[in-house]
């Protein structure tokens, strides 16, 4: 198990503004694990919706604001797979043309990680002593699954919470259609994606729906709540502090 | 025509003058490791069968020339007429296939056979008179030049005497092979044609076909059928090695 | 060049996401073909790496165009054989009726070609008096249906056997039968007169060979092989990119061309074609025509960042895995390639600005690129189009116009995004005014245009009162002032 005396949260758009909760429960989860927790506070958004729509500019904007920011990071930890992505992934590649940015954003790109593939392959850890009663589901968010090849840590994390039973959807990782301004731009094609996500979530007559990206979940609860159904997103980060 | 061509090459070079280090796989063409030989490579005749089977390819094995040509009578008796009343067969003229003797072996039924023209040049008459026995039979006869275990793909090329119709215009294929030449995968098969071009860099022929199973489609609602233009069966028969 | 209608594309996936039939069959096509297309791949004895290895055979011949498309044409050369390098659709086109005019071809069989399609053959032969013949059979069925096909391998995936049996009971005479066997025989029966009297064939090439000079087809039906046995002249269309070198590099592109495409272990034919029958060959056609077609693909080679599509191989895996297209379906896309690869392709031939909601009207899930037999970076592609649309240069090969308005709103949210008080102020706007908002048990249940889409069948949680980060902040503040 590898050690660290800082964990920096970076808690993505959507915790910040819509789920502080779940940022609460991160906080939790680290300090049952005795880690001590920084939130920096000049964060905001690491640039993806501009670099997804084609504006590069602007998201070196705000790669070079998200890298001022953590620069000095022991360890950066975000609950979402598609801010992972981007930060390891996109950003050594924004600054292709300009050597030392592009060092930079390399550097903090190594110590980017996602919360469940920290806790489950950089800390080692599975069970968090959690507790919660009830059928889960778990959706795969793109990113997270095919670009970071994480699926096997959240639902590790999920079957060691006492009293959840896991039941696996059909076509688990495919799309919900979200994809950030296509989910408004293209709303009837987002729309059919979504209705087949939440039938096939409905089949497995699970109460939650867990997930690791926000977006997704927001995506998935905003029918699920029109249509006023039984069922509720969840994020991981909040099923893992359950009592 | 020349001049067209020019033209057109002078703007993939121009093209490829900026390089790109965009798209790069992982692996490097020129550090491409050696491909790898199936398993099962030990039994190549069961691999075959398994996947004849999975194919829809009748396979049977045959002792000798004479239990092989017993199996062609069987086939040409049950096979029913499709495109014409009169049944007839059409063969290949090879060494293979004129050691199984099946003009002795049909003799009794009355069913014509007949023979794809060797002698080169084809003439005209030759051609036409083939074609006609072509669109009439019902079977046609082929041997093969190998036989790939691992996907039942049988490798047919055009020499004299071996035209690729016989296995594509009548209605059913019948393929004789030697256990000699099952091979066990893709990859043994272009490794031995790789080393046939090394003697004769015109190996490959001007045509050479892969025959993995009958003609088959699923266009209509995904539904498999048999026999959407090709044949709509292939009988496959391995003729042991006298040492087995 | 075929119809371009890339512009209608919401429309056009609004009409394929309410025909119900469909919607049925996309979606049973997908989950039928992409997990066995996905079991194939896991089982070469080369191991999880098989794909790459593919990639680098396509990436290094698509690198050496300029050294083996001669030694492609040189091999054909000497086996008698014709060819043509046509720089673009018209010109291929040209060609292609100059030899049926000469030879009075009246009459051609067809097997399915996704670059005749591109270039529109069909239609000009049509134009031309000469009656062409899809002989495919799901090509065949749209041809009698007049429409257009919707999938690259399985090109009437939409039409149900009721719909084709009705079709052949009043195009070809037979007793209505749903039964696919008995239709399929009724097409064979009809076809099998087509090849036995056409005076040309026309075939599409899947990957030539330059090392030996040969082109290949891979067909089930067989239907390819009769196009190109059995008339006297055949000619065939490749798209430019459509070679490898070595003979040696087929082994591993037919095992993964044919786990891909239909998820089987080896297709049912394929065959090598070097030239026109030899003197001592008794079948075959006495001309053969090789027509390599550039029509934009020299463009997209020359740009740095999209020279990588033209590795593709034309197998359709993407599109059995693409939860856009199994939604909308391939009509959508509005020309001949559809799918994640048609968003790529398309946008490069037609141009960014007609084909925009191609490769914006996608998600980026990133399934495109797992399916891919040459591990085409499909998303890396999409992404690159968008960039260009939006900022491209004005020396780029392929730029879009961009959005001017859109272009505004993201350098503002650009600043906000580095200043955070700035941000935070911004915020406070929108936690005022979300106030105004229709919402039902505190979510928004209706947003103004340009984001009304969101609540057509979504609602939206509100903003919460204030960020987590200004609550960590009090709280530390808190914190530190008790302690």
């Amino acid at each position: 198990m590898t050690t660290f005396s800082n964990v920096s949260l970076f808690v993505q758009c959507l915790v910040d503004n819509f789920y502080p909760q779940v940022g609460d429960a991160m906080v939790e989860i680290f300090r049952r694990l005795d880690l001590k927790v920084d939130v920096p506070l000049a964060q905001t958004c690491c640039g993806q919706p501009a670099f997804n729509a084609g504006y590069r500019k602007t998201a070196r904007k705000a790669a070079r604001h998200f890298i001022d920011t953590f620069a000095s990071a022991e360890v950066i930890v975000c609950p979402s797979g598609s801010c992972v992505d981007m930060v390891r992934h996109h950003y050594p590649d924004l600054f292709a043309d300009d050597p030392v940015w592009q060092a930079r954003a390399t550097q903090v790109a190594q110590k980017t990680f996602e919360l469940t593939e920290f806790l489950v392959d950089v800390l080692g850890v599975i069970n968090l002593e959690a507790r919660f009663d009830g059928r889960v589901t778990y959706h795969d968010s793109c990113h997270l699954t095919r670009h970071l090849g994480v699926a096997r840590q959240p639902r590790a994390l999920i079957q060691a919470v006492r009293g959840t039973e896991l039941i696996e959807m059909a076509d688990s990782d495919r799309c919900c259609g979200f994809g950030g301004t296509f989910a408004v731009k293209y709303a009837d094609i987002s729309t059919g994606m979504l209705a087949e996500k939440v039938a096939n979530i409905l089949a497995t007559e699970a109460e939650v729906v867990i997930g690791c990206d926000l977006s997704c979940l927001l995506h998935i609860q905003g029918m699920l709540s029109r249509k006023k159904l039984p069922v509720r997103a969840m994020h991981i980060a909040e099923l893992l502090v359950q009592k | 025509m020349t001049a067209n061509r020019e033209a057109f090459m002078a703007r993939v070079r121009t093209a490829l003058s900026a390089p790109t280090s965009h798209g790069r796989g992982a692996i490097a063409y020129a550090e491409l490791a050696p491909l790898a030989v199936a398993k099962r490579s030990d039994a190549p005749l069961e691999l075959l069968a398994e996947n004849a089977a999975a194919l829809n390819i009748q396979l049977q094995l045959a002792a000798d020339p004479a239990a092989a040509a017993a199996l062609i009578r069987r086939i040409a008796v049950e096979t029913e007429a499709e495109w014409a009343q009169q049944k007839a067969l059409v063969r290949w003229d090879d060494a293979l296939l004129n050691e199984l003797d099946l003009e002795t072996a049909l003799a009794d039924t009355g069913l014509p056979l007949y023979r794809a023209p060797l002698a080169a040049p084809v003439d005209t008459v030759a051609r036409d008179r083939f074609h006609r026995q072509l669109r009439s039979a019902v079977i046609g006869i082929t041997s093969a030049d190998y036989c790939v275990a691992d996907t039942a793909t049988l490798v047919l090329r055009n020499r004299p005497g071996q035209p690729g119709a016989v296995s594509l215009v009548p209605s059913v294929h019948v393929a004789v092979v030697r256990e000699s030449q099952v091979l066990v995968d893709f990859v043994s098969l272009y490794a031995e044609l790789a080393q046939e071009r090394r003697r004769d860099r015109e190996a490959l022929t001007g045509r050479m076909t892969f025959i993995s199973g009958p003609s088959k489609t699923g266009d209509i609602e995904l539904v498999i059928v048999h026999g959407a233009h090709g044949p709509r069966a292939l009988h496959l028969i391995v003729l042991r090695d006298p040492s087995a | 060049m075929s119809a371009i209608r890339t512009e209608a594309y919401c429309q056009a996936a609004r009409e394929g996401m309410a025909d119900p039939v469909l919607q049925k069959a996309l979606s049973g096509f997908q989950h039928r073909v992409a997990p066995a297309t996905a079991q194939r791949y896991r089982r070469h004895p080369e191991g999880p790496q098989v794909r790459q290895m593919a990639h680098a055979i396509r990436m290094h011949a698509v690198e050496h165009l300029d050294t083996l498309l001669p030694r492609l044409a040189d091999g054909i050369l000497a086996r008698g054989g014709q060819v043509y390098f046509a720089a673009d659709a018209q010109a291929a086109v040209a060609y292609g009726l100059a030899v049926a005019r000469r030879r009075g071809v009246r009459q051609v069989v067809k097997g399915k070609s996704m670059v005749t399609e591109e270039i529109g053959l069909n239609e000009a032969f049509q134009d031309a008096g000469i009656a062409v013949v899809e002989t495919d059979l799901g090509e065949y069925i749209l041809q009698l249906a007049g429409e257009t096909p919707s999938h690259i391998i399985a090109p009437a995936i939409h039409k149900t056997r009721k719909e084709v049996g009705r079709l052949f009971a009043e195009k070809l005479g037979i007793p209505y039968s749903e039964d696919p066997p008995t239709l399929t025989q009724a097409a064979r029966a009809a076809l099998r007169t087509q090849f036995l009297s056409a005076d040309m064939g026309v075939s599409g090439c899947n990957l030539a060979c330059a090392e030996t000079g040969h082109i290949t087809t891979v067909s089930n039906e067989g239907n390819i092989r009769m196009s190109t046995t059995l008339p006297k002249v055949h000619i065939a269309f490749m798209g430019m990119e459509r070679v490898v070198a070595r003979l040696a590099d087929h082994a591993l592109l037919f095992r993964l061309l044919s786990n891909a495409a239909a998820a089987q272990k080896m297709a049912g034919y394929i065959s090598y074609i070097g030239g026109p029958r030899a003197d001592f060959q008794a079948d075959g056609p006495e001309e053969f025509h090789l027509v390599i077609v550039d029509n934009g693909r020299s463009r997209i080679l020359a740009d740095p960042e999209f020279r990588e599509i033209l590795c593709c191989i034309r197998c359709a895996a993407c599109l059995n895995v693409c939860p856009v297209y199994g939604k909308i379906g391939g009509h959508a896309y509005g020309y001949a390639y559809s799918g994640p690869v048609g968003a790529v392709v398309t946008a490069l031939l037609v141009g960014l600005d007609r084909a925009k909601h191609l490769f914006f009207g996608e998600t980026l899930c990133g399934a495109c690129k797992e399916a891919c037999p040459v591990e085409i970076d499909l998303p890396r592609l999409l992404l690159a189009l968008r960039h260009r649309w939006a900022e491209g240069r004005a020396d780029d090969l392929f730029r879009g116009g961009g959005d001017r308005l859109e272009a505004l709103v993201m350098r503002l949210w650009g600043e906000l995004a580095r200043r955070p008080n700035l941000y935070q102020g911004a915020r406070h706007l929108a936690v005022a005014g979300q106030q105004m908002l229709p919402a039902e048990e505190g979510r928004i249940t209706r947003l103004p245009p340009p984001l009304h889409g969101w609540t057509q069948a979504r609602d939206l949680p509100r903003l919460a009162r204030r960020r987590f980060v200004q609550r960590w902040a009090a709280e530390q503040a808190r914190g530190e002032g008790g302690r």
